[in-house]
């Protein structure tokens, strides 16, 4: 217990949060915001590249990490310097309600999921997408009620040469993934580069590689060229981008293939994370301060939806009312298409009342242990008092 | 052995992976109005033979109309004024049959927060424009909304699906349609 509860300790953590916080800053240029934070800060280790290699090795504690050893570090320190009595309860409160104060950016940091779910006007929708997360999707499209998902995160398709699934009648090998990527009409670039794909939209189309730009306000959009196998047998190679789902004619339709009755589809695109439920934008209404373009109210009018539970309801979102429901919050966060779609931030987070748990704690220790402090005083400076009043 | 639990720590942190791919099962039936989603059932844009290149169409643009430098996905695009505003139109060529009439206008339905229609619904609400390339299906739709509308309309041309998507206010797309069935009687 000695080096854990150790003052060196407490400062060396709070150096390497001070390293990292710099880091970090400096890192955004290249990461972008999320990039940096997800790689210093919410990590457990800092990973770096051998020069030369495709070799990563730790060279840094993250600041998960240096989170959770700076809490170790106070929970030891408290066990044994604070001596257990009422007149420290005070004390041992407000430290309690730190170190919970931690354990909630911890949760944040691994459990929270901050999603989207965009909705125009009129249309249902039972999942929420990542505005960063993107996933290799391959749906088995068969059973007419519902779909099965299989959901492969960026981490693998960037990495694996060969995906397989149990379920799955085939093997999917990634020949080519371009991380940054413009696709183009086959007609309007001449001389473009052969197409690897031999099946669905991509024999019409060009994807040429771009220079990664990782910039917060420019997402990238990535193409992937998947083939499907089984033994010695080809299926077919698909060019899937997360470009491909835009509105523009044809370009939305679906990829995939149909083997042995059963229907596959493909996709590359932003994470989708599936709700027990459903809601129904009924109205979007967006006003702004006579005169002027200051947003005076943003609002949507839902419709929640969870047969499970009985629940059939309209619901006003707006910008400081959140839907919360199902465990999660539903925020009003924007708008687009002249006012006719509805952008709902959806975040999920397990962990959300333990800050104000916290707050409560360390309000509550201040309170007990100030009031611990004042009554004494008071007594003892009674007499005093009375022996200015004399003089 | 002082260090013991800062090793046992970092041992964690390095082992600690989150698992690879996730499996869920997602309703087809509450989700309407979806921008990719075909009709339930509706088989895939797959491994059905796909040719590249082909002769390209030729039109004649309309008095009136803004070209815009063509990229992205569109091989063209342009820009239609009426009195009602602007509404624009946008050119998409696909090999095959890209999933074929039905399932491309219950998507453009879709995107308008529509209900999906059968082949009998399409043969009501479309009407056809002959010109020299051959004979391009039209659905003229307005939105859930009645703000939002559209004006699609595919030619299957050889091994090629062409695509021409008029989008807009539903007054400036209205307006803009006797241009359009004159844009798409050019076709050669």
């Amino acid at each position: 217990m000695g080096p854990l509860a150790s003052l060196e300790l407490t400062i060396g953590s709070l150096a390497a949060l001070m390293l990292l916080v710099a880091l970090c800053t400096l890192g955004q240029v290249k990461l972008g915001l999320y990039g940096s934070v997800d790689t210093y800060i919410r990590s457990l280790l800092v990973w770096a590249e051998v020069p030369g290699t495709s070799l990563r090795v730790p060279v840094f504690p993250g600041g998960a990490l240096v989170g959770v050893i700076l809490l170790l570090n106070l929970t030891a320190a408290q066990f044994m310097r604070l001596e257990w009595s009422r007149r420290k309860a005070g004390l041992w409160l407000v430290h309690l309600g730190l170190a919970l104060l931690f354990a909630g950016e911890f949760s944040t940091g691994f459990f929270q999921r901050d999603d989207r779910m965009v909705l125009s006007e009129g249309a249902t929708r039972s999942w929420v997408e990542s505005p960063r997360d993107l996933e290799l999707a391959v749906i088995d499209a068969t059973d007419k009620g519902f779909d099965t998902v299989y959901s492969v995160p960026e981490r693998v398709y960037s990495k694996k040469r060969s995906i397989e699934q149990e379920a799955w009648p085939f093997s999917l090998l990634v020949k080519r993934y371009l991380p940054s990527a413009r696709i183009e009409m086959r007609q309007s670039v001449e001389g473009g580069p052969a197409s690897m794909a031999t099946a669905g939209l991509g024999p019409s189309l060009v994807a040429l590689e771009l220079r990664r730009s990782r910039k917060d306000d420019a997402p990238e959009e990535p193409a992937l060229f998947v083939e499907a196998v089984s033994g010695d047998r080809s299926y077919g190679t698909w060019l899937l981008s997360t470009a491909l789902g835009g509105p523009d004619p044809g370009l939305g339709a679906e990829q995939g293939l149909t083997l042995d009755g059963r229907q596959w589809r493909f996709a590359l695109r932003h994470r989708r994370r599936y709700l027990p439920f459903s809601l129904t934008l009924k109205r979007f209404t967006h006003e702004s301060h006579p005169g002027t373009d200051i947003p005076r109210v943003f609002s949507s009018l839902v419709r929640l939806s969870d047969p499970a539970r009985h629940e059939d309801r309209d619901v006003l979102i707006s910008m400081n009312r959140p839907l919360r429901y199902g465990g999660q919050a539903f925020y009003q966060a924007g708008f687009e298409n002249n006012d006719t779609v509805s952008i709902l931030q959806v975040v999920k987070n397990p962990g959300w009342l333990l800050p104000y748990l916290s707050c409560v704690l360390v309000g509550l220790g201040l309170l007990i242990h100030f009031a611990g402090h004042f009554w004494p005083a008071k007594t003892t400076q009674a007499p005093s008092k009375g022996a200015g009043a004399r003089s | 052995m002082r260090y013991l639990p800062l090793v046992a720590i970092l041992l964690l942190a390095a082992a600690c992976r989150r698992s690879d791919i996730e499996v869920s099962r997602a309703s087809k039936a509450p989700d309407e109005g979806q921008v990719s989603a075909m009709p339930p059932g509706h088989p895939a844009i797959g491994n059905e033979p796909a040719a590249a290149g082909g002769a390209n169409l030729k039109w004649t643009s309309q008095p009136g109309w803004k070209s815009k430098p063509a990229g992205g996905m569109r091989l063209a695009t342009f820009v239609v004024p009426t009195p009602k505003g602007e509404a624009e139109l946008a050119v998409v060529v696909l090999s095959g049959n890209a999933g074929g009439a039905l399932a491309n206008v219950n998507r453009w339905r879709g995107q308008l927060g529509l209900p999906a229609i059968d082949d009998a619904g399409l043969k009501k609400a479309s009407k056809t424009v002959a010109s020299p390339a051959g004979t391009t299906l039209v659905v003229e739709l307005v939105g859930a909304d009645g703000k939002s509308g559209m004006l699609g309309s595919l030619l299957p041309q050889n091994d090629q699906t062409w695509f021409f998507k008029m989008t807009g206010p539903a007054a400036a797309v209205k307006s803009a349609e006797p241009s359009v069935m004159k844009f798409l009687a050019s076709l050669r």
